[in-house]
């Protein structure tokens, strides 16, 4: 059964997951606003355990979305503090409120409830991504939900990655084989701060970072970087705690999962990329076979020009002239060679050789163009003939007639 | 001689006296209305702007003789060039003030409804001052309605 204070924290959730801003006054919003920040202050005041700060965590997340439409309003008539500032000094609030449950605020804690909001965060992308609109209200928020996640997804990855740094300098920095007291307090250290279970988890989040969220060129570079970073930490650690670890069948198993979580990791990002590029081309009404990788994106393009360069005869030139332009032009040259191919190759998923196929091809698809321009339009010619037979045929029969 | 000097002199002292010092650009504008319940001698006052003014003499404009009503709020916004923008619920004009010494001066009744404002807010919208009161919206100045 639900406690009181469960109950009222419930009902915060439940009022800021149902209450709009229909309002159209300034000064309403911001009362409502005010109010609604009074009434988690309190709640977090009289919170009578860590789980009923956990739920709260859920509420302001929820609360600070519902607003977030409305921020640069509230910047201007929140007083003293801004929007922002007051949502960094509710979360304050709450971490100090959480203090007072538990005495020891180790990494592991922090980690637990940075998953707890990105948890939520991921549902709130999930709900608006369900939604059947697609307006710039939505993208807007859609964009500030990810700048937050990505934000989150971030500080809980390096907090791991301290986990691994302390490890690494401490335990595994020497080559040599540790002694069995070295071994045990090895142990005990991964041990303690769970982290077969941390880097899991840490890459499970970010898969589903990933497959949740709509990222752009320079996101997809940066992840690239990190996650290489990540990926080439663990490869250092990996083998050794193989080696320590060789008679524990659930420790093996959980190092051959993260290996495949890695790999996992990498094939889930490189297909986010590869369907962005093709999104890319999409959107100016060139439409490839999809493709997943560099080589089926060339064997796809250039099929597309071999397609376009055989229909040349039964379609419009005018069409032909706009596809050419708009692929070679405003694609490939502008947006494709200038923002994905370096770090394409760079991350070698696609090479000089099949970026010069493709452009091989270029130049026998504008020829073929320039030729259908220059040839004599035969249907045009037969059509005049026939019109010229008919009006001859009626021309003759009326002076028969009149004969 | 001299009392061509007499003269100049006179007259720099005269034009130097007049000299006023103006500060410029200023933004007076308020980011959000207040809505103010007068006390019992008709006096609101709000905390953020540090303003308090009587609103007996608008109540008496508004209503006749009737006494002031505590329960009826005064929502108020001062604009962009410093105008104060004062109006509550049955009201049927937007009065604007200036500030003078010690007071606010009238310097416009708008008149925006003879049933008087049903549900009246106002918003910020420089250089406009937005009424809105239903589905009705206005666009305010201080010389008055400049769109709906």
């Amino acid at each position: 059964m639900l406690n009181c204070k469960s109950f009222s924290i419930v009902t915060l959730v439940f009022l800021a997951l149902t209450s709009f801003s229909y309002s159209q006054s300034d000064y309403e919003k911001t009362q409502k606003f005010n109010t609604k920040y009074k009434e988690i202050e309190q709640s977090i005041i009289d919170a009578e355990s860590l789980a009923d700060c956990e739920e709260l965590e859920t509420v302001i997340i929820y609360f600070k979305n519902e607003f977030s439409d409305d921020k640069e309003l509230l910047d201007k008539t929140l007083y003293p503090l801004k929007f922002d500032e007051s949502f960094v000094k509710l979360e304050e609030l709450l971490e100090t409120r959480k203090g007072d449950f538990t005495q020891i605020t180790s990494l592991q804690d922090k980690i637990n409830s940075l998953d707890r909001q990105n948890t939520t965060l991921l549902n709130l992308i999930d709900d608006l991504e369900a939604s059947q609109v697609e307006d710039a209200a939505k993208i807007d928020s859609l964009n500030k939900l990810t700048s937050q996640l990505k934000t989150n997804i971030k500080r809980r990855d390096e907090l791991v990655e301290n986990i691994v740094d302390s490890l690494l300098n401490d335990y595994l920095k020497d080559t040599f084989t540790l002694n069995d007291t070295e071994k045990i307090s090895l142990k005990k250290y991964i041990e303690y701060n769970n982290l077969f279970y941390n880097i899991e988890q840490t890459i499970t989040d970010n898969i589903r970072f990933l497959e949740a969220t709509r990222l752009q060129t320079d996101d997809f570079a940066q992840l690239k970087i990190d996650y290489k970073e990540f990926e080439s930490t663990w490869n250092k650690i990996g083998p050794r705690l193989a080696e320590i670890y060789l008679n524990n069948k659930d420790k093996t198993e959980s190092i051959t999962e993260i290996n495949g979580k890695f790999s996992e990791l990498n094939k889930t990002l490189d297909n986010k990329i590869w369907t962005a590029l093709y999104k890319t081309f999409k959107r100016k009404d060139i439409v490839l076979q999809p493709f997943k990788s560099g080589e089926e994106f060339t064997t796809s393009t250039l099929v597309f020009i071999e397609d376009e360069m055989k229909n040349k005869s039964i379609r419009r030139l005018s069409d032909l002239k706009e596809n050419y332009e708009t692929f070679v032009d405003s694609l490939w040259f502008s947006e494709f060679k200038a923002n994905w191919v370096p770090f394409l190759i760079e991350n070698k998923m696609f090479t000089v050789e099949q970026k010069d196929t493709i452009e091989t091809q270029f130049a026998n698809w504008n020829e073929a163009l320039i030729e259908e321009e220059t040839e004599p339009n035969y249907w045009n010619y037969l059509i005049v003939a026939v019109v010229i037979i008919v009006i001859a045929i009626l021309m003759v029969s009326m002076f028969k007639k009149k004969d | 001689m001299k009392k061509l000097v007499l003269i100049q002199l006179t007259i720099i002292l005269l034009f130097g006296a007049c000299t006023s010092l103006v500060l410029k650009p200023a933004n007076f504008a308020w980011p959000v209305e207040a809505v103010l319940a007068p006390d019992e001698n008709g006096t609101v006052q709000d905390e953020r702007y540090s303003v308090s003014f009587n609103v007996s003499q608008i109540f008496f404009e508004e209503f006749a003789d009737a006494p002031i009503n505590q329960d009826k709020q005064i929502r108020i916004i001062r604009n962009t060039n410093g105008f104060y923008f004062v109006t509550s619920k049955e009201f049927k004009n937007v009065y604007v003030f200036a500030a003078g010494d010690a007071s606010l001066n009238l310097v416009n009744k708008i008149l925006i409804s003879e049933n008087g404002l049903q549900n009246p807010v106002m918003n910020q919208r420089a250089p406009y001052i937005e009424l809105i009161d239903g589905e009705t919206n206005y666009n305010l100045t201080s010389k008055g309605i400049t769109g709906k």
